[in-house]
């Protein structure tokens, strides 16, 4: 499994990857300083599966660089890990297209449990967010395939690349995505993805298991 | 003041009387309109016709001049101009009165008295008109009344004296109510000016307020920002810190261990400096700091400053020269070390290839006193205009882009700058990009030639230091190379040696120094006493300063028994200087003569 690492602070960036290298020995990391490097690291690596994102980069800041990062890679799974821990900027982050979000003032013990979701497919949120949105339980289980749906809609993947991946035409992934609302409780994908966090849904995904 | 008064009163006096002045032809016209309709029957057509055209035409020549006074506006001389008008007023009373000389002897009785009534009637008017300039009204009312007056008395000689006597009455009262019209006009520009000064003032107060409101609005602004870089900057390593505390959790390996080892060391240093230039910041910032004001010899604290850095720049690579003037100003030594220090440090950080210069040299200023500037220039890579104004402000880093902590926190210069406020020095910036870095610092502190003794002294001391020759035998190269700087700071020629063996070499390529700085203890059980004893029953005399860490008190025993003077480390730059000048200025033979010199046997 291949990590991308972008993070201004470059001590930040070696912690981070001498971390993932303890908790899995199969992750290799790229890293990269700025959204110029990264774009440069994906075009060179076009097999990364995870980007672990910094909000705050030297000369761009806040959500788009999630989009940009997005429109370079649509496939690579966008995780951000940023010092701002407020409930609205995590949820924006999940409506830019990331699928989870990790901050960076958690505790020890915090970062590596997120990290290992992350590694393993998995949604992870803060806990605040899960529980600032009314999660009721799914009305019924969701069948495989819809599981398979969720995790692409949690790694931001847009309808016609989740058609790609599951070889399905873009009308059926339209209305699996419908079902996958309906049975969550869910008015939109972030909602969605709040809700498999909260529930630990996603780990199905067969690209993000390493 | 009071002739300014005395102007201004003039110029508001003769521009309202030249606004009147506009409309008298009118005023006149309508006179004479009125005398004619009364007295037709009693003169001749044509008499009255050539005074009232005269009279009309005087007038008339004097609202021009009145409307070219008011166009020249407060250009115009307002002496000059009242004498005019003074003149005109006489040719217009004149005129009028002339009629009075005219016409009197051809009226009979009553129509006399009342033409006499009118004429001494317009005087009156003339105080509104003259708007209280006594010389206009009395120009105007004297020579209106003065003919028809003499004609009346020449009429009625019974009555004479009587006439001259009331004209002359008349006249007076109308000049001295116009006196009194002149002091209310003074007066009312009095108030005027009072209220423009209370204007002002409260303008002035104004803006005032507004000033320190804007600074102190910006000073808020200056200190969120800073708030907020600073609490970023300090989050960062914590949250870098949180990491590798979740590594060490984990279990890592030996070599994830080192690793986190040395990065978790690199967080932890630059959390201090962080935290250090910060609090260094505030105690600049709170107002607390109070500038020295002693006489100090600049050159000898860039000196010494410079030499902390060799090093440094020798290990990248870098020249660090200095030239600097010798200079003694009154001011703040310690200050001034630290800006310096700043400023090196900074050049150096930011400097690949060549080199850095630091030069102190004389200005002139402005009425000719000489002061002191410090430059500190470098050959690296070079500020692009637009940066120019942010470099000095807190945590702002030129091109740091992954904030690499090896490259400092982005206080240093903030810290130059308020330092450079606090002694009332003038900071300036010369670069451009690939063109290298020159800050210059104006001390603004006036040199000074009267050194106090103790300067004076060490001054000598420092001369006497100069082209001396030295050799420093340590072991230890981090010494070696301080030292090394240090004696090249004073002026001293310097060549050291790590060993007995290269010590002879060294003996043998360029025999005997002046002093010799030893190590009491060099490696593999080499004595430094000994070894100067030796070298100097070879080569002859030359003085010898022995330098120990060892602190028993047999070791210290044994060192006193070599007759040399010992030093106990830590020894300061200070305490050293006066040891080698004490030393090589001794022109008895050697062996010194053991205790000449304060011994430094306590730890310190």
């Amino acid at each position: 499994m291949k990590v991308l690492l972008v993070d201004d602070h470059a001590l930040f960036r070696s912690g981070l990857r001498m971390l993932l290298a303890t908790l899995n020995r199969g992750v290799t990391c790229v890293e990269a300083g700025s959204l110029a490097e990264a774009r440069a690291r994906i075009t060179e690596h076009p097999d990364i599966d995870l980007c672990l994102l910094d909000l705050a980069l030297r000369n761009e800041t806040g959500l788009g660089v999630i989009g940009m990062v997005k429109e370079a890679a649509p496939r690579i799974a966008v995780v951000v890990v940023s010092g701002v821990d407020e409930v609205a900027t995590i949820r924006q982050c999940i409506d830019a297209g990331a699928m989870s979000f990790i901050p960076k003032s958690a505790a020890p013990e915090m970062l590596t449990q997120a990290l290992r979701h992350v590694l393993a497919g998995e949604v992870f949120l803060p806990e605040q967010v899960a529980t600032a949105l009314d999660a009721r339980p799914p009305r019924a289980s969701l069948t495989a395939r819809q599981l398979q749906v969720l995790q692409a809609l949690s790694r931001g993947l847009p309808t016609k690349l989740i058609a790609r991946e599951l070889s399905l035409s873009e009308n059926t992934v339209k209305e699996y995505i419908g079902a996958v609302l309906e049975t969550l409780g869910a008015r939109n994908r972030t909602e969605a993805v709040i809700i498999a966090s909260r529930l630990g849904i996603g780990a199905l995904g067969a690209q993000s298991t390493a | 003041m009071r002739a300014e008064l005395d102007t201004e009163r003039l110029i508001e006096l003769v521009r309202l009387h030249a606004q009147a002045l506009l409309r008298m032809p009118w005023v006149q016209a309508l006179l004479v309109v009125g005398i004619g309709l009364f007295a037709h029957g009693y003169i001749v057509l044509w008499q009255l016709s050539v005074w009232g055209v005269a009279t009309v035409s005087v007038e008339l020549l004097r609202a021009q001049a009145a409307r070219a006074a008011l166009q020249r506006g407060d250009t115009i001389d307002p002496r000059r101009a009242h004498r005019l008008f003074v003149a005109l007023a006489a040719l217009s009373g004149g005129a009028i009165g002339m009629g009075g000389v005219w016409f009197l002897p051809q009226l009979p009785m009553q129509p006399q008295a009342l033409f006499g009534a009118v004429l001494f009637a317009i005087p009156a008017a003339g105080v509104a008109v003259s708007q209280s300039s006594r010389y206009i009204l009395a120009a105007y009312a004297l020579s209106m009344l003065s003919p028809p007056a003499v004609m009346f008395g020449v009429l009625h000689p019974t009555q004479a004296w009587g006439i001259a006597a009331l004209t002359l009455l008349y006249c007076t009262v109308l000049i001295l109510v116009a006196a009194d019209g002149e002091r209310l006009l003074l007066r009312s520009i009095v108030i005027r000016h009072e209220r423009d000064r209370l204007v002002r003032d409260l303008e002035e107060q104004n803006a005032a307020v507004e000033a320190a409101k804007a600074e102190a609005e910006q000073s808020a602004r200056a200190r969120a920002r800073v708030l907020a870089a600073a609490s970023h900057d300090l989050r960062q390593p914590l949250h870098a810190l949180s990491v590798y505390s979740a590594v060490l959790a984990a279990n890592p390996t030996q070599e994830v261990l080192q690793e986190v080892s040395h990065d978790v060391d690199q967080i932890v240093r630059s959390l201090g400096n962080l935290l250090h230039g910060l609090l260094d910041l505030s105690r600049l910032s709170a107002g607390n700091y109070v500038p020295e004001r002693e006489p100090f010899a600049v050159d000898r604290v860039l000196r010494e400053v410079s030499s902390e850095f060799q090093d440094t720049a020798a290990r990248k690579g870098l020249s660090l020269a200095v030239d600097l003037t010798p200079t003694r100003v009154v001011g703040d030594a310690v200050a001034v070390g630290r800006i310096t220090r700043n400023l090196i440090d900074n050049a150096i950080k930011y400097t690949e290839a060549g080199g850095v210069r630091v030069t102190l040299r004389q200005e002139r200023s402005e009425d000719g006193t000489a002061l002191a500037a410090i430059d500190v220039t470098d050959t690296g890579k070079g500020i692009p205009e637009s940066e120019h104004a942010r470099i000095f402000e807190e945590f702002y880093q030129l091109d740091n882009p992954g904030r690499d902590r090896n490259r400092g926190v982005g206080l240093g210069l903030a810290i130059v700058q308020r330092l450079c406020e606090l002694i009332g020095a003038g900071i300036s910036l010369d670069s451009k990009p690939g063109a290298g870095t020159r800050i210059t610092v104006s001390l603004r502190a006036p040199v000074v030639s009267d050194i106090p003794e103790s300067l004076a002294a060490a001054a000598g001391a420092e001369a006497s230091l100069q082209g001396k020759r030295v050799y420093v035998v340590d072991d230890e190269r981090d010494i070696r190379n301080s030292m090394k700087a240090l004696c090249r700071a004073w002026g001293m020629e310097v060549e050291t040696a790590e060993s007995g063996a290269s010590l002879e070499q060294l003996f043998a390529r360029c025999g005997p120094p002046d002093l010799m700085i030893i190590d009491l203890r060099l490696g593999e059980g080499a004595h430094g006493a000994q070894l100067a004893e030796r070298m100097q029953s070879r080569f002859g005399a030359f003085a010898v300063l022995i330098i120990t860490g060892e602190t028993s008190s047999d070791a210290l025993q044994e060192a006193n028994r070599s007759r040399y003077t010992l030093m106990q480390k830590p020894i300061t730059a200070e305490v050293l200087r006066r040891a080698i000048g004490a030393a090589v200025s001794r022109d008895a033979v050697l062996p010194a003569a053991a205790g000449s010199l304060p011994r430094i046997s306590q730890p310190s």
